[in-house]
């Protein structure tokens, strides 16, 4: 009878069910008495998730390699001292200075926004499809936008600046707020929202970027920076997973979506690609939009789990 | 039947931060020995998601999901006790009222997980870091330090299951998980014993 199993009799079977599987696949054997052991009682197989998410999520703590001779294979014999020694480091000051000299790499995927507090009160908000990769020294605050979007507000912090690379850019400042985005192909664009920024592409090209101006590089080529234009809000829709069109294209509209987790939108031919569409829409909800634009734009919309697609009549 | 890297990812990141809040929570509708209970039967719910990127607010679904769990446990008993009942409605308000702003952000993860690895048991914990920290394998493990390879594999399932309870008590914010950890075990030992 399983009811008389404790929950932690089944926590210690699901570890070694994970540990067997950290070893390497499991046996035709092994997993038939796997599969047998979860289907007994479905706490089982929620142990074992747990176990597993532990399992996955520990392997982080190879951030924390380099502080020691731990990593060095020639010392295997002494690895076990090494690793005592390693730990022995990893504890009080030793610890906090290996996590400061290890980058911390943050990601969102398809349709997820997050927001994270980093060590200095500065925020990092990455939109859908993003890496940030954050590496804090006593000397600089430096973070590496890999691709995506993320707006950075940045802490002052008069002696130690805060310094931003994307595409081969590299963007310093000691306080404000900014947003970096860099999607597929397009070029690097870059916004001052608050703050100003030092911005050097490459040996000797470096200029200004002025509070409420947008810059785009792109290849070896940067323009001049020029005036946002635009309200704030609309720029950061995003952050409560919301998408703002302004008289832009269908076309525009459907890459924009492509970005987030609702089904693709097709659109029929170049004459509905090039109608304009202004609003409001759920960036996770394609649906709804393509239902929106269809009414006003006078459209079919065909929606599908897999697809959308927009058509006349 | 099995759980895919990716879910466990999320569950890691996204699910066991909240933990605490839901343990916490459902210890005030359940005797702490059906909460460990509940809380395996909701990750075996959660696992099951498809599209779990597109939870919104992981904290409420992860709420309402225990719920639910703790309703099919409920019904599954012969005998309903009332007071159970009236415990679960309660924690349905409390369920709605869960906003977004209560969020945990892990901010400072990769220092919380090296200082539980930390305190894990002395071989434990070494073999555990060769494994995690170095990245070795458990054969190179066993080769390395000469142990036998089923022995490498009992420290690493000491340790997971050790984590495991550490999250479970709030190994991401809590200072001390281990004291957290014991005062539970005790006071499940307690509610064996009397009223339990």
């Amino acid at each position: 009878m399983t009811g008389t199993e404790t929950a932690e009799d089944i926590d210690r079977r699901a570890a070694a069910w994970a540990a067997r599987l950290d070893r390497g696949p499991f046996s035709g054997a092994d997993q038939i008495a796997f599969d047998a052991w979860v289907s007994k009682d479905t706490r089982h197989l929620g142990a074992f998730a747990r176990a597993r998410a532990v399992a996955l999520h520990t392997r982080q703590a190879a951030a924390l390699q380099g502080t020691t001779a731990v990593e060095r294979p020639e010392l295997a014999r002494r690895s076990l001292l090494a690793a005592g020694v390693a730990v022995g480091m990893l504890s009080g000051v030793g610890l906090a200075a290996a996590y400061w000299r290890r980058s911390q790499r943050l990601d969102t995927a398809r349709g997820e926004v997050r927001a994270e507090t980093l060590d200095d009160g500065s925020v990092v908000t990455l939109n859908t499809q993003s890496r940030v990769s954050v590496r804090y020294t006593r000397s600089v605050r430096e973070v590496f936008l890999m691709y995506g979007e993320a707006l950075f507000e940045v802490a002052v912090d008069p002696v130690r600046p805060f310094v931003m690379r994307a595409a081969g850019a590299v963007l310093t400042t000691y306080d404000g707020s900014f947003l970096l985005k860099r999607l597929n192909q397009a070029p690097l664009e870059v916004v001052a929202l608050a703050g100003s920024l030092h911005m050097r592409m490459g040996r000797d090209q470096a200029q200004m970027l002025a509070a409420n101006q947008l810059v785009r590089f792109g290849g070896n080529e940067t323009s001049s920076p020029r005036p946002l234009g635009l309200a704030t809000d609309r720029i950061l829709a995003w952050r409560d997973g919301k998408v703002e069109f302004h008289d832009a294209s269908l076309e525009r509209a459907a890459a924009e979506f492509a970005r987030f987790s609702g089904a693709p939108i097709e659109l029929a031919d170049r004459q509905v690609a090039e109608m304009k569409i202004t609003g409001l829409f759920e960036a996770n909800d394609s649906a709804a939009f393509a239902r929106a634009a269809a009414r006003s734009l006078n459209l079919r919309a065909e929606i599908g789990s897999t697809r959308i697609l927009l058509s006349r009549g | 039947m099995g759980v895919s890297d990716e879910t466990a990812l999320w569950l890691a990141r996204s699910v066991m931060p909240h933990e605490p809040a839901l343990r916490a929570w459902l210890r005030r509708g359940a005797s702490p020995a059906d909460v460990d209970d509940i809380v395996q039967e909701t990750y075996a719910k959660l696992i099951s998601i498809e599209n779990f990127a597109a939870i919104q607010n992981v904290r409420a679904y992860l709420f309402r999901t225990a719920h639910s769990a703790a309703v099919d446990r409920l019904r599954r008993q012969s005998v309903v006790q009332l007071e159970a009942v009236a415990d679960l409605d309660r924690l349905q308000v409390a369920s709605d009222a869960v906003t977004p702003e209560d969020e945990v952000v892990d901010r400072n993860e990769l220092r919380l997980l090296a200082r539980m690895i930390e305190r894990l048991p002395e071989k434990t914990r070494r073999i555990f870091v060769l494994s995690r920290v170095s990245e070795r394998s458990q054969k190179q493990i066993a080769q390395e330090t000469g142990y036998p390879e089923s022995t490498v594999e009992k420290h690493i399932a000491k340790a997971f299951a050790l984590l495991m309870a550490a999250y479970a008590d709030g190994g991401y914010d809590a200072p001390d998980a281990s004291r957290l950890r014991n005062a539970r075990i005790g006071r499940r030992a307690n509610d064996r014993d009397g009223n339990g």
